[in-house]
């Protein structure tokens, strides 16, 4: 008797939300009208983005007659790598997407086609992209093999009244980690903030670090001018620069002027900077949304660049980051054509604004942010986008990450050197480059044995 | 009331509240998670935490509802839960009635090598699976699905733990009054294993609706997809609204839950299940 009511309260409180609210229709059920050709798209967009790119999904559909892109999600970006390795050549999808970073271990894989081939047929002039997005979604060879559909920017959110307090312009004083170890000892020290300084806890930001100070991660020209094989981090100008990035982040974790490292961001840095108790933190663009739900539209967020490593920082660009379209190389000329059509499409100023809008990240092109609908939100939502834009604008194409097909095994090797300095005051920094070198041109050895 | 009983009375009362103290931290998440699934999202991350609102909202289900089609994905999981299971058991009672009660050449080592098969992880074969499925056409079936899991060591050694413990004389008893084999496995045998199949059937549930990366590989479609794949359209690396996940995981665990209230018994009488051998 007690297990049938308390069978019948569980059933009550699930059949709640069905009579509520109805139930979204499974997309597949959808059918292609006759006469289009279907476009498959796999992708790592999941939340609120998706909910954003099935909306511009249903606008192409509805505007033109000759394609039918179908969204197909798969899981997170290593599930899709992980997808896309282990599928064949006739079952792959038209398109998918990939983190910029991973477009060199596509430009060396089966599964992609590059971008070039098509953009040569169409003569497609997409001159006003922005040029470090352009460069990074390059090969070697600068074909480009994909296009950006989110144009993340690394950099350090900063509390501007906590600035204003202290007497001190992020702007100009936050060119360095070393910058930002400086700043956050200061901070809480003199009982400005709680907490100094939090960082999104990802191997891209000693890349981006790096790029940043002008110094390249690995031999053969970054992985540009031909197949690396060793690691720079424990050679001349990048061994400078990496030993003086890993200690700033020990200097910060030793003096407790950080929230430990690998915090969750989401969960417990972004509410903490959002309540007025973290002066800064080193993070991408696409946490300013989550920022303004969690309570911190009451702020004035500033957003600084991402800094190089030491006081010999180059700082005149900054490196490519989120995520791009790719064409998948599954043999059917039609569906290809399609996806690039859908590309081309989603690379519109307008297509791109409302994207930039709706998701947080910044649009991938000059003209994109003209549009009335980026400037309106940015006057509106987050001014300070603007210094975000200009350094993107300066940005050249000498600030990049590397190029490489083992950009996973690079991420982790930078994250475990970062963790173990900021987790032991006493670890040898040397001792801590030394590993992530090993790492990486291990890494790189197999890759290059095998391929 | 004498010294003794008091004592027994305030041991019986502490006992009682660890208990309750201990099935409370263990059910805590659950009942974290369902508070937190009706605070609005800005309260959600609040430090310290607000387990109660006093504005509560339905707008995190509303958002799931409207956005992740939870009752086809959830159909999915279950018809493939329903046929993993009903398979699973059907084909681990004849294998595992053959290892209790026949003897032929080579039983111990086929079933040291149905042992052995439990030692490899899953995961190592996970992508020639996929691979192997996608050669046959399988993908955006369930067939594809749930082929891989038809059958299992761990099924089979559970089932024949359970038959070890029937006395021998039934059978003999039953053979002297003309039942043979196929009677005896399913008009004797297994109704006298009904905890060690619920047991089992309970312990396949939970596994396979939790499954998350091989429905992933086999099933592109959305009317194809199963309950976790669902969940997981709702995490972001870069962007992650706490409030629709924590709504999403509260309803996806409602099968479960079910499933747990019913067979709870069942769960236990399993698990001790050959444990003293008669």
């Amino acid at each position: 008797m007690k297990k049938i009511a308390l069978l019948l309260m569980v059933l009550s409180v699930a059949v709640m939300p069905f009579a509520a609210f109805g139930q979204a229709a499974p997309a597949a059920k959808v059918a292609v009208p006759a006469g289009r050709t279907e476009v498959i798209w796999w992708s790592n967009f999941s939340g609120s983005m998706q909910k954003s790119l099935l909306t511009m999904i249903e606008k192409y559909n509805a505007e033109q007659k000759k394609y039918f892109v179908r969204f197909e999600f798969q899981g997170g970006a290593s599930d899709l790598m992980a997808k896309l390795q282990a599928t064949g050549q006739s079952a792959l999808p038209d398109m998918f997407s990939g983190a910029v970073e991973h477009t060199g271990f596509f430009a060396a894989s089966s599964f992609c086609k590059p971008l070039q081939d098509f953009i040569d047929k169409d003569k497609w002039d997409y001159s006003t992209t922005y040029p470090h997005l352009i460069t990074a979604y390059s090969d070697g060879e600068g074909r480009q093999m994909g296009y950006p559909v989110g144009n993340s920017f690394a950099g350090i959110y900063v509390n501007m009244d906590m600035f204003k307090k202290a007497g001190i312009d992020p702007y100009k004083e936050l060119k360095s980690l070393q910058d930002v170890y400086r700043v956050a000892k200061i901070m809480v020290e003199k009982k400005y903030a709680k907490y100094g300084v939090a960082f999104h806890n990802n191997g891209y930001y000693v890349n981006a670090a790096l790029a940043v100070e002008g110094v390249d991660s690995v031999n053969a020209g970054n992985g540009y001018k031909g197949r690396a094989d060793a690691s720079l981090y424990d050679k001349g100008a990048t061994y400078k620069a990496m030993y003086s990035m890993l200690d700033a982040y020990q200097k910060i974790y030793a003096g407790g002027y950080g929230i430990p490292y690998g915090t969750d961001c989401n969960g417990e840095v972004v509410p903490k900077f959002a309540k007025g108790e973290l002066a800064m933190f080193v993070g991408v663009i696409s946490f300013h949304n989550r920022i303004l739900t969690s309570g911190g539209d009451k702020l004035d967020i500033g957003m600084v660049p991402m800094p190089g490593c030491s006081e010999n920082s180059r700082s005149t660009g900054l490196p490519a980051g989120g995520t791009g379209s790719f064409i998948a190389n599954n043999g059917k000329p039609a569906s290809q054509a399609g996806a690039y059509d859908f590309i081309k499409w989603m690379a519109e100023p307008e297509q791109a604004a409302y994207w930039a809008v709706s998701t947080g990240y910044l649009p991938v092109s000059s003209n994109a942010a003209a549009t009335e609908t980026y400037q309106t939100f940015m006057n509106r939502v987050f001014p300070r986008a603007k210094y975000c834009l200009d350094a993107q604008m300066k940005g050249d194409k000498i600030t990049k990450t590397p190029y490489l097909p083992i950009a996973n095994e690079l991420l982790k090797a930078n994250l475990l050197s970062i963790e173990r300095v900021a987790n032991d005051p006493k670890y040898s920094i040397d001792k801590a480059i030394k590993e992530a070198t090993a790492s990486v041109n291990e890494a790189l050895e197999l890759y290059n044995l095998a391929n | 009331m004498t010294i003794q009983k008091q004592k027994k009375i305030f041991l019986s009362a502490l006992s009682f509240t660890l208990k309750v103290a201990l099935g409370l931290l263990f059910i805590s998440p659950l009942i974290i998670c369902v508070l937190f699934s009706f605070q609005p999202e800005e309260l959600i991350g609040k430090t310290p935490p607000t387990f109660f609102t006093n504005r509560p909202t339905l707008d995190h289900y509303r958002w799931v509802f409207q956005n992740i089609s939870v009752l086809s994905y959830m159909k999915n999981s279950l018809v493939v839960c329903f046929i993993t299971i009903t398979c699973q058991v059907f084909f681990a009672s004849l294998a595992a009635y053959a290892f209790a009660f026949f003897e032929f050449p080579g039983k111990s080592l086929l079933f040291t090598l149905i042992l052995a098969s439990m030692m490899i992880p899953g995961d190592i074969v996970i992508i020639t699976n996929y691979a192997q499925i996608q050669k046959w056409g399988m993908t955006d079936k369930y067939i594809g699905l749930v082929l891989p899991h038809l059958i299992s060591g761990t099924a089979i050694f559970l089932m024949r733990q359970c038959y070890m413990t029937l006395p021998k004389d039934i059978k003999s008893a039953a053979t002297i009054d003309g039942c043979g084999d196929i009677g005896f496995l399913f008009r004797i045998a297994m109704p006298l294993s009904i905890p060690s199949v619920a047991s089992l059937s309970i312990y396949l549930f939970i596994l396979i609706y939790n499954q998350y990366f091989w429905p992933l590989l086999v099933t592109n479609k959305d009317t194809m997809r199963t309950i976790q794949i669902g969940m997981a359209m709702l995490v972001s690396s870069e962007r992650l609204e706490y409030g629709p996940l924590l709504a999403g995981a509260a309803t996806c665990i409602l099968p479960v839950v079910i499933i747990f209230i019913f067979g709870q018994d069942y769960i236990v009488k399993g698990m001790t299940a050959g444990s003293v051998k008669g």
